[in-house]
């Protein structure tokens, strides 16, 4: 005869960790909409910059609007959100994992950038840091969608796109990626805001 | 022959004290509240078998304010995770044991 009560105490836990287990949702949402619209608008500033001959000014658009906007913006979402979910009775997990692959992606961005800078290959071949970064970002936001939610993967899949699309349309496209990165990170936002709100925080 | 079913550990081996490691397992840490909402165990029980498992070393709790209203976190702690998978370990062995 089958022993039910190993098999019951398996089904209970099954349960248990369904109901209490974090959901697989960007609960940042907030977060990376905010990195997302700051980097777009930031690329739109700068090719503007370019257009009007005003060279001088475009290093410094991407540090400000990142110190200035980008990272208070972030601490002032991570601590709502973080509030509100800790409201609900319950701590997150620090995602070490998600920590460690984006410090792998800025690490190897920052070498790779540094090395053409230094190389003088930059000022010849300006969109190599374009195509460098928007791979990159590829990477990271396949392993966003293994490891935290699955809108990731059409902000990869779009990214993908991106890359091939200029790849194959020449020189006069090859703004393309670098337009797509603040773009995809939108697409995350907005997709993983619809995510969330589907399967809302638990209690 | 050794009877394996007198090496679980009574500390970890019942149902409500099974579902809190395990709602513990998933979260740096949960409340009062949330266990007792999503385990459905009463007040007094679960306090009773929060007590057990910190006692055993199992958890640890700490006192906290969110938004100004007094919590007490719950964490799990690195020998109750091992408590846990070394059940999970003896149950498998005992469930795929030849008869």
């Amino acid at each position: 005869m089958e022993d039910l009560s190993p098999l019951d105490d398996i089904r209970f836990l099954r349960d248990v960790v369904a109901r209490t287990y974090p959901p697989a949702v960007n609960n940042y949402w907030s977060v990376t909409l905010t990195w997302g619209c700051v980097l777009t608008f930031g690329y739109i500033v700068c090719a503007w910059l370019g257009v009007e001959h005003k060279v001088a000014v475009i290093p410094w658009v991407m540090p400000a609007l990142i110190y200035l906007v980008a990272l208070p913006l972030t601490w002032y979402f991570r601590r709502k959100v973080r509030s509100v979910i800790e409201d609900g009775g319950v701590r997150a997990p620090l995602r070490k994992d998600l920590m460690c692959c984006w410090g792998g992606i800025v690490v190897v961005g920052g070498l790779w950038t540094a090395a053409l800078i230094l190389s003088g290959e930059m000022a010849a071949h300006w969109y190599l840091v374009v195509f460098l970064w928007a791979s990159l970002y590829v990477v990271g936001f396949v392993m966003n969608g293994v490891l935290l939610s699955s809108e990731w993967f059409w902000a990869a899949g779009v990214m993908l796109a991106s890359l091939i699309a200029a790849l194959i349309a020449g020189p006069n496209f090859y703004w393309l990626p670098g337009f797509w990165i603040g773009g995809t990170m939108i697409l995350a936002g907005l997709l993983g805001r619809r995510n969330a709100h589907r399967q809302p925080i638990m209690v | 022959m050794k009877n394996l079913a007198l090496e679980l550990d009574d500390a970890v081996l019942s149902r409500p004290r099974l579902s809190i490691l395990a709602a513990l397992l998933g979260n740096e840490a949960v409340d009062f509240t949330f266990l007792q909402k999503n385990l459905g165990i009463s007040d007094g029980n679960l306090g009773t078998h929060l007590q057990k498992l910190e006692v055993a070393g199992y958890i640890r709790s700490k006192k906290a304010f969110v938004n100004r209203k007094p919590k007490t976190w719950f964490q799990i702690t690195k020998d109750g995770r091992l408590a846990l998978e070394r059940l999970f370990r003896q149950l498998e062995s005992m469930l795929i044991r030849p008869k």
